[in-house]
This record gives structure tokens, sequence and C-alpha cells, in this order.
């Protein structure tokens, strides 16, 4: 009886609806194709890397549009990976694999880490650098540390700060520090420089006996934002300054 | 125009009284506090951390203020029938629907903008440099606002509750940070993304107003065109609504 009362809706209005709404969705694939077409954007697809809870946690913050607040994320849980050495070793002695520091025992992941913030975030230098130089300069792994700086150029091709960090690697390998130190000169002059590569710089600076060089970078470190290396710094140039007020004699007992 | 323009101020001042558009600056703020603890464990990074951060939650937060207000309010003014007022004057249809979604978007703007210098004085006694790259970033947020708040209208049109309204919003909103990857399975011709292909030319592109995560990309020519993207989308989108409105019985 009810729909008997109620007014049927005109016969055209049916066919205007489909009409304007196919028209609404064509205009809006079509803004969307160009949009594509003109401006491609510079993120790259995502690559899942590491462990299923990792890539739950990215995906999720990648739907929601927050891909660098995701490697931000991933670059701190990096970072407590890579400053706890008790874990990783206890986790290596459980496995009962033999290993040494810089064999590859230490740290497998540290690779793989890398390249999930590479993917969330290609233009995430600094992260870049600091895990290249990790797996160079303090793990011994020169080879996966190349194959990942070469994986950073290859997103961000103009970076030169990548062909710098490359030389410098391949120096290392043939146990050149003086090489190495001026591979890395102009990236150590750049303001974005990670602690940790000043760091191992001002320390091959103090094995060649160049001490200005290496109390420059250490001042420097004073400035950092981590403490672990502003405390390194201070005693590290407690050290120096000591070495410069002491006798020619006595530094060699030292 | 000038009935769409008091429907806005209106609106506008209905939703700076609202609790939800209150807690949510309020919970922007708590955020930006809590921002800090990641700042430090970013060591090095610190500024970085706090910066991405900031923006991702003022984004988040005037997204769901203006979402929520505008699927919801559309609703709540059929249901309660207040809907009748202002049609019984002179009031056109596509008028109220313009001039709702203008005020509510002005609110979110406020809201953001509120949270953007809450973050700004933040950084800034953190010792962060100014970037011209932060306005674009901005700029972009905004953006994204009017986008999904206009896409919001139209699905709270074809939908029966607010809940269903938003949820469908969200799954839109979600997509749309996703049409890179959703592209890439299109080219790779797979069966499945034969089935998704014709949702991703209607999902909004939201990496394109994306400029937060593309640090630096918005250039003048690139804002332009997002902006004009943005204006296309939020046109075609209200021009369904204030069709379904139109027709829309109460």
């Amino acid at each position: 009886m009810k729909a008997e009362q109620e007014e049927p809706l005109p016969p055209d209005v049916s066919w205007k609806k489909a009409l304007l709404f196919s028209a609404g969705f064509v205009f809006v694939a079509a803004i969307n194709a160009v949009s594509w077409r003109i401006a491609p954007g510079t993120l790259v697809p995502l690559k899942l890397f590491a462990s299923a809870q990792t890539a739950v946690q990215d995906v999720s913050l990648s739907v929601c549009g927050m891909r660098r607040l995701a490697a931000d994320i991933a670059f701190v849980e990096f970072l407590l990976y890579y400053g706890t050495p008790e874990l990783a070793e206890q986790e290596h002695e459980e496995a009962e694999e033999p290993h040494m520091h810089g064999e590859g025992g230490v740290y497998p992941e540290l690779l793989a880490r890398g390249r999930r913030i590479l993917s969330l975030d290609p233009h995430f230098d600094y992260a870049a650098l600091y895990i290249g130089g990790a797996l160079a300069f303090n793990q011994g792994r020169t080879d996966e540390a190349l194959m990942f700086l070469e994986e950073a150029r290859a997103r961000e091709p103009g970076n030169w700060r990548f062909v710098a960090y490359i030389a410098a690697v391949g120096f290392n390998k043939t146990g050149s520090m003086e090489s190495v130190l001026q591979a890395l000169a102009p990236a150590l002059a750049d303001r974005d420089c990670p602690s940790m590569i000043k760091n191992i710089a001002a320390f091959m600076n103090v094995r060649l006996g160049r001490y200005d060089e290496a109390g420059r970078l250490y001042q420097q470190l004073l400035d950092s934002r981590d403490e672990s290396y502003r405390a390194s710094a201070k005693r590290v140039l407690a050290r120096l300054s000591l070495r410069r007020t002491q006798p020619k004699s006595m530094r060699g007992s030292r | 125009m000038i009935d769409a323009f008091f429907i806005a101020r209106h609106s506008f001042q209905e939703q700076l009284r609202g609790r939800f558009f209150l807690v949510a600056v309020l919970f922007g703020g708590l955020l930006l506090y809590m921002s800090l603890l990641l700042g430090t464990l970013a060591a090095d990074q610190e500024l970085r951390a706090l910066l991405d951060f900031g923006l991702s939650a003022a984004e988040l937060l005037a997204t769901a203020s203006a979402v929520f207000a505008v699927s919801s309010g559309l609703l709540r003014d059929m249901e309660t029938k207040t809907l009748y007022l202002v049609l019984s004057r002179p009031v056109r249809r596509p008028a109220y629907l313009f001039g709702r979604w203008l005020g509510i978007n002005a609110a979110a703007f406020c809201a953001a903008l509120l949270m953007v210098l809450l973050h700004l004085l933040l950084l800034l006694s953190k010792g962060w440099v100014w970037e011209p790259a932060y306005a674009g970033a901005v700029c972009g947020i905004l953006l994204k606002v009017a986008l999904t708040s206009s896409l919001a209208a139209l699905l709270a049109m074809v939908s029966t509750s607010t809940l269903s309204g938003l949820l469908m919003t969200a799954v839109f909103w979600t997509l749309g940070h996703f049409t890179l990857e959703m592209r890439q399975l299109l080219e790779r011709e797979a069966w499945r993304a034969k089935l998704i292909g014709f949702t991703v030319y209607l999902v909004p592109n939201l990496g394109l107003l994306n400029f937060r995560d593309q640090w630096g990309a918005g250039s003048r020519e690139m804002l332009a065109f997002a902006a004009g993207y943005t204006a296309l989308y939020a046109a075609a989108c209200l021009t369904m609504t204030a069709w379904l409105f139109r027709k829309k019985e109460f």
C-alpha cells in the first residue's frame, strides 16, 4: 500500500543520474591519468624488507602517506639495533655459530635494515651514509657497503656524497687510510656529515699523526646531538691537549 | 554565492565551538610534545624526526576533523531536520552544500595552521633553520584536507550512516596514498590488477599532494599543478554531491 502512495521518480532521472556519474568518473579518471603523466613524483613503489612485523608497520604508515616518518622510525630502530652489541653477541652465541667482529658475524641485519630505510625514503642520505659507513669502516664488510652505497646512488644519481663514500670505501679495502681521508674530505666538510663518519675520520687522523686535523674534527663532534660521540670527543680532546703540553720524550711512552 | 558565504561562516563558527575540533587541536599539541621523545631517540636526526612527526600529526588531525565534520554534519542536519530551517529560506541546495564544505574546511585549515605554528616554534627552539620546503609541505597538507573532505561529502551522500561514510572515505584515503603501488600492479598485467584497474583511476592521487614525503619537490609549478588537480577533483566530487543532494528527499 505504501509503495502505491509514493510518487515514482520521473523516468529520465535514472538516465540523467547514470550519465552525470559516468561523466564525473570519466573526468576524475582523466585528471588522474594526466596527473600521473605530468607529475610522476619522486617516490618509488614500496618494497618490503626485514621481518613481517616491520612490514606491517611500514605498510601502515605508508598508506597514511607517512613514508618519511616510517623511515625515521626505521632509522631509530636501526640505531637501537646497532647500539646494542650485547644482544647481538648473545643471539649469536645462542645460534652457536663462530664469528668475529668485522667478518659479517655481528649485526647480520645491517644491510636489510638499510635497504628497508631507503625503500621508505630514497632521499634519506644521512641514513644511507651512516649505514654504508658502519658496514665499511666499523664492520669491515666492504662488499656489502659498496653494494648498499651503489644502490643508494642509483636512487639519487646526482648526489656527490655517495661518490665520495664509494671512493673512500674502495680505498679502505686497500688499507690506505690517507686515500680514504682524501676521498672523504668533501663529505667531512659537509654540514650533514654523520657523526660516526667524522669520528672514524678523526680516529684515522690520530693514527696518521695528524693531530691538528683530528682535533678539528673532534671539536665538531662536541656539537653532535649524539651524547656518546660528544663524550668520546671530549675524552680524546683532553688526551690530545695533554699530549701537546707534554715534552716530546714522554709522548712515546703513552 | 552570498548564501554560501553566510552558511560557511555559520559552519566555521559551529566547528570552532565543536568538541571534536577542540579535542583534535589539543591532541595535536600533545602529539607534538610526544614527538620530542622520538626526536631524542633519533640522535643526530632529531630535527628530521621532529619535523616529520609534527607535520604528519597536523595533517592527520586536520583531515580527521574535516572528514568527520563533513560526514556527520550533512547526515545529522538531515536527520534532525535542521536542514528544513535553512532550505525553507531562499537558499539553494548547492549553496548550502558548498557553504557547509567551505566553512568546515576553513575551520580545519585554522586547526592545521595552529598546529603548524606550534610545530614551528618547537622546531625553531631546537635550532632548526627555515627551509622553503616546509611551506610546500604545509600547502600539500591543506590541499589534501580540501580534497579528502570533498570526497567525504560525496561518500556521505551515497552512504546510509555516518560510520559507513567515514569508513568509505578512510578506504579511499588510504588507497590514495598507494596509487604508485597500484599502478605498478596494473603494469604487470596480472589478472588481479585488471579487477582493480578501474578503481586506480578513481581514487584521488594523494601522492601528488604529499610534499611531506617528497621533501623539496614542492616547487611553485608543482604546487600550482597540485592546486589545480585538487580544485578539479574537489569540483567533480562536489558537483556529484550537489546533484545527489538536489534529488534527495527528506
